[in-house]
C-alpha cells in the first residue's frame, strides 16, 4: 500500500480512536454503568496549591471505600483560566457535578446552573452522628453559620455553597534559620519583640556577610501588615467616632467623618500608626514595593529573608517549595502599655468573624444530585473536615476540628477587640488607588512621613468622595435589582403552599433595601451638604 | 460501520448533554433572577392576563442592558394594570412598582412623581405589605432633604410618627421604625426617642442576621447611656446568646459584666 493511501486511513483510525474513547468517557465514565451502578461525581476547583488536591483525594478515597458503587473525580484548573473554564463548562452542558464558586459565578451563573441548597443546610450531616455536632443542623456546624464568603447569596437569598476551609493572615518565619540566628528566641509577643528581632537579623546579616533581610516585601502582603499597625494605633479614635453605636467602623460612615473633618492624617493616632507602617519598610528588601507576591515568596523560600506576611493558603506550598522547616505568628502589634505607641490601643484584634471559604456548590446538571450532597456531607463532617485539614495544612471550616500543630499558628484568635479605622478610608477603589501609587513615599525611610501625609492631605478628600458615589451607585443597582425579585416573592406568597417562606423572603428583600437605602440617602445628604457649604465657602473667598 | 453512525451519534452526544434549563413558571424563574427568561415566558402569556403584564413590567425594568425604552414600557404596561382597578393587589403593586421606576431606575431620578405615588399608596386603608412600604419610603425622601430647618424636619418626623402608628404589616412596621430609629441619630432628634424606634423594629421582626446582631447592639448601647441598665443588659445577654462568633463580644462582655457591677438603674 502507497503512503498517500496509508497516511488517510491512519488519520482515520486515529480520530475513530479519539471518538471512541470520547464516547467512553461520556456514556461508559460518567454514567450509570450497566449492572455496576457506578456513580462517578465529578469534582471541581482552581487550589492548586500543595496539599489541597492530596486532601481532596483522600477524602475522595476514604469515601470510596464507604460507598463502593460511587467514584470521585477531581479536576483541578488553573486559577487565571478558571471563569473562562466555568462559563464553558456551564454553558455547554458538561459542568462536574460539585464546583467551587467565587470565580465567574455571580447571582446570575448560579440561579441559572446551580442548585440551591437552602434546604439540605437545615438538616442535620449524616456523618457527624456521635460527635458532639450530631441533630445540628448542617448551616450550624460551619464556623461562621455560613453567613459569610461564598455560601449565601443575600440577593437569591438561598444557600448555594458549602465551605471546606478558612483564612487568616499570618507572619511566617523560618524555622531553621531563625534558631540558627535567634537561638531559643520565641516568636515575638508585641511589636518590640518583633522589631528586636528585626534588629538582630539585621546584625547577624551585616556581621556575617550573608544576605537576609528581616521580612520578605511586597506590594501584596506588607501593606496588610502597615494597616493592621495603623489600625492597632486607632482602636480608641474608632470608638470616639461610632455615632451609629455598632461598636466598630462603618466604611461610608468613617469616610464622611474624614470629610467632615472629625479625623484626620494629622490626628495623633494616625500619625503614631503610620510611624509604625514606616518602620516596616526598614526591615525588608529594598525596592520591595516594586514587587509582587511571587518575588516576595521566592525571597523567602530561598532564605534571603527570615520572614514574610501571607495568608494561611500559602502555608503547605511553601512547605513544599522550602528547604526548610517554617511555621508562623500573629502579626505583632504594640500592646495598650506600650510607652510611645500604647495610647490609642485598646487591645489584640479579634478574627472572631473570619469568614469561611474554599466554597462549592451542587450544578443543577448533576446526574447524582444526591450523591453529590452526600460527599459534600462527608467532606465536612468533623471527621472529613479533620482530614481534609491534616493533609491540606489548611483551616478547617467545621466547628471543633482539632487542628495539627503545623496548623495552630493559623487559628484565628477569638477573644480580642475590634481594630480600628486605617488610611485606606472606606476602602474604596479610588482611595485604595491613592494609597498603592504612593507606597514608596510610605515606606521610603529616607523622607519625612510628613511628605506622605501630604499626599493623603491633598488626594484623599476627592477619592472618597468619587468612593461614596461609587457606593451609592452599587447601592441603586442593588436595591433596584431587587425590586424585580420582591415583586416575585410576593406573588409566589400569595398563589403558592410555601407562602411563609416567600413571606420570609419578601421580609428580608424589604430590610435589604430598607437599610441600604437608608445608608444612600445618609451619605447623599451629607454630600451634598458638604458640596453647598463647600460651594459658600469658595463664594466668600 | 458507517459514516452516518459517526454523524448520528455526534448529534446525539450534545443532546445527551444538554444544559438542563430551569423548567420553571415564570415568577419562579423571576425569583431565581432569571429575569429574561422570565420576561420571554410572561410575553407570552395572553394579553388579557393582567398579572402576566405585571410580570412582564417587572422583569422589564431589569433586562440588561437597561434603557429608558425598557423603562418607558414597563411604565406603560404597570399604568394599564393600575388603571383596571388600582386598590386591589395588582393594583397597588403596580402604583409601587410606578414610583419605584421613578425613584430608583430612571437614569435621572423623577423623585416629585415618585412622591406622588407613595403619598397616594400610603393614604389606602390596606394591609398590602407595598402599600404599608410606601410610608417607609416617604421617611426616607422627607427626612433627608438638603438644608431642611431643623424645625422642618421636626415637624416632618412628628407627622410621619403619626402616620407610622397604623402600619400593621410585620415589614413595614420593621423597617419604618429603623429609618425613624436611625434619622432620630443622625439628626440628634434625642437618643431616648431612637432608642423607642429600635426597640419597636425589634419587636416587630428583623429578619437579616447582621441587622439583628447591630440592632442588639445600638439598643444595649442607647440604653447603657441613658442608664437603663436592666435593658442594656438584656440586649448585651441576647447578643452574646445569638451571636456566638463575633469581633465585638469581648467588649460587650466587658460592657455587660460593668452595668452588672454596677448599682440599679433608672426605668
Amino acid at each position: 500500500m502507497k503512503s498517500d493511501k496509508v497516511l488517510p486511513v491512519i488519520g482515520l483510525a486515529l480520530l475513530a480512536a479519539t471518538f471512541a474513547f470520547s464516547i467512553k468517557r461520556v456514556f461508559v465514565d460518567t454514567r450509570v454503568g450497566g449492572d455496576s451502578e457506578q456513580i462517578v461525581i465529578r469534582v471541581a476547583h482552581w487550589q492548586l496549591e500543595s496539599g489541597i488536591r492530596e486532601a481532596i483525594d483522600t477524602l475522595a478515597r476514604d469515601y470510596e471505600r464507604l460507598h463502593p458503587n460511587v467514584r470521585i473525580e477531581q479536576t483541578p484548573i488553573p486559577e487565571r483560566i478558571y471563569p473562562s473554564w466555568l462559563k464553558t463548562q456551564l454553558v455547554g452542558g458538561t459542568a462536574p457535578d460539585v464546583i467551587q464558586v467565587g470565580k465567574g459565578s455571580n447571582d446570575e451563573t448560579l440561579a441559572r446552573y446551580f442548585a440551591p441548597l437552602t434546604d439540605e443546610v437545615e438538616l442535620p450531616n449524616p456523618y457527624n452522628a456521635g460527635t458532639p455536632l450530631a441533630g445540628v443542623p448542617w448551616r450550624d456546624t460551619f464556623v461562621d453559620g455560613l453567613a459569610g464568603g461564598d455560601s449565601y447569596r443575600p440577593n437569591l437569598l438561598e444557600y448555594y455553597g458549602i465551605p471546606l476551609s478558612m483564612i487568616t493572615v499570618r507572619m511566617y518565619y523560618n524555622v531553621t534559620a531563625w534558631k540558627r540566628i535567634l537561638g531559643d528566641t520565641p516568636p515575638p509577643a508585641d511589636y518590640d519583640a518583633f522589631v528586636s528581632i528585626c534588629e538582630r537579623v539585621q546584625a547577624y546579616a551585616q556581621r556575617t556577610g550573608q544576605v537576609i533581610f528581616p521580612i520578605a516585601g511586597s506590594s501584596y502582603g506588607t501593606p496588610w501588615f502597615a494597616s493592621a499597625l495603623i489600625g492597632s494605633q486607632t482602636q480608641r479614635l474608632t470608638q470616639q467616632l461610632d455615632d451609629e453605636h455598632v461598636l466598630h467602623a462603618v466604611a461610608p460612615e468613617t469616610s464622611l467623618q474624614y470629610l467632615a473633618g472629625r479625623w484626620s492624617v494629622d490626628d495623633p493616632e494616625l500619625i503614631n500608626g503610620l510611624t509604625l507602617a514606616r518602620e516596616i519598610g526598614r526591615f525588608t528588601q529594598p525596592g520591595f514595593t516594586q514587587a509582587n507576591r511571587d518575588d516576595a515568596s521566592f525571597y523567602f523560600v530561598q532564605e534571603r529573608a527570615l520572614m514574610i506576611v501571607t495568608g494561611s493558603w500559602d502555608a503547605p506550598s511553601f512547605r513544599t517549595l522550602a528547604p526548610f522547616e517554617i511555621s508562623a505568628f500573629q502579626l505583632p502589634m504594640p500592646s495598650a502599655d506600650h510607652p510611645r505607641f500604647g495610647a490609642g490601643v485598646i487591645g489584640p484584634t479579634s478574627e472572631a468573624q473570619t469568614p469561611t471559604g474554599t466554597t462549592f456548590g451542587l450544578t443543577r446538571a448533576s446526574r447524582h444530585p444526591a450523591a453529590a450532597i452526600d460527599f459534600l456531607h462527608y467532606v465536612t463532617s468533623r471527621e472529613g473536615n479533620r482530614t481534609f485539614t491534616d493533609v491540606s495544612s489548611w483551616l478547617p471550616s467545621v466547628v471543633g476540628v482539632e487542628l495539627p500543630p503545623l496548623v495552630q499558628p493559623f487559628a484565628p484568635q477569638i477573644d480580642g477587640y475590634v481594630n480600628g479605622i486605617s488610611i485606606d478610608v472606606g476602602g474604596g477603589a479610588n482611595v485604595r488607588r491613592i494609597i498603592d501609587s504612593n507606597l514608596n513615599a510610605l515606606f521610603d525611610a529616607n523622607t519625612d512621613i510628613a511628605s506622605f501625609r501630604d499626599l493623603l492631605r491633598a488626594n484623599l478628600p476627592s477619592a472618597i468622595r468619587a468612593d461614596l458615589r461609587q457606593t451609592n451607585r452599587y447601592f441603586i443597582r442593588n436595591t433596584a435589582r431587587q425590586d424585580t425579585l420582591l415583586a416575585a416573592q410576593l406573588m409566589l406568597q400569595a398563589s403558592t403552599t410555601e407562602a411563609a417562606e416567600h413571606q420570609r423572603k419578601a421580609s428580608e428583600l424589604l430590610e435589604a433595601q430598607t437599610m441600604q437605602e437608608l445608608r444612600g440617602a445618609w451619605i447623599t445628604h451629607e454630600l451634598d451638604k458638604r458640596a453647598a457649604n463647600d460651594g459658600a465657602t469658595t463664594g466668600q473667598q | 460501520m458507517s459514516l452516518r453512525f459517526f454523524i448520528g451519534l455526534s448529534l446525539t452526544v450534545p443532546a445527551l448533554a444538554a444544559e438542563p434549563t430551569p423548567d420553571a413558571a415564570p415568577w419562579d424563574q423571576t425569583a431565581l433572577g432569571l429575569f429574561q427568561d422570565a420576561h420571554r415566558a410572561f410575553a407570552a402569556l395572553p394579553a388579557s392576563d393582567r398579572e402576566a403584564r405585571f410580570g412582564e413590567a417587572v422583569t422589564l425594568i431589569n433586562l440588561q442592558p437597561k434603557t429608558d425604552g425598557n423603562l418607558d414600557g414597563a411604565a406603560e404596561l404597570l399604568t394599564e394594570v393600575a388603571a383596571t382597578d388600582a386598590t386591589d393587589d395588582l393594583g397597588i403593586s403596580a402604583r409601587y412598582f410606578l414610583a419605584r421606576i421613578a425613584q430608583v431606575h430612571r437614569f435621572e431620578p423623577d423623585i416629585p412623581t415618585a412622591l406622588v405615588y407613595y403619598r397616594e399608596l400610603s393614604t389606602l386603608d390596606s394591609s398590602h405589605p407595598l402599600a404599608q412600604r410606601a410610608v417607609v419610603q416617604l421617611a426616607l425622601i422627607d427626612l433627608f432633604v438638603p438644608d431642611l430647618p431643623p424645625v422642618d424636619l421636626r415637624a416632618r418626623y412628628d407627622a410621619l410618627q403619626v402616620r407610622g402608628r397604623s402600619l400593621t404589616d410585620p415589614a413595614a412596621r420593621r423597617d419604618f421604625h429603623l429609618v425613624m430609629g436611625t434619622v432620630a441619630l443622625r439628626f440628634d432628634l434625642g437618643e431616648d426617642l431612637a432608642l423607642d424606634h429600635l426597640l419597636a423594629a425589634d419587636a416587630a421582626g428583623v429578619v437579616r442576621a447582621g441587622t439583628r446582631r447591630d440592632n442588639f447592639i445600638r439598643i444595649a448601647e442607647l440604653a447603657r447611656r441613658l442608664h437603663r441598665n436592666e435593658l442594656a443588659a438584656t440586649y448585651y445577654t441576647r447578643f452574646l446568646e445569638d451571636f456566638p462568633r463575633d469581633i465585638r463580644r469581648l467588649t460587650i462582655s466587658e460592657r455587660l459584666a460593668a452595668i452588672t457591677a454596677a448599682p440599679p438603674s433608672g426605668p
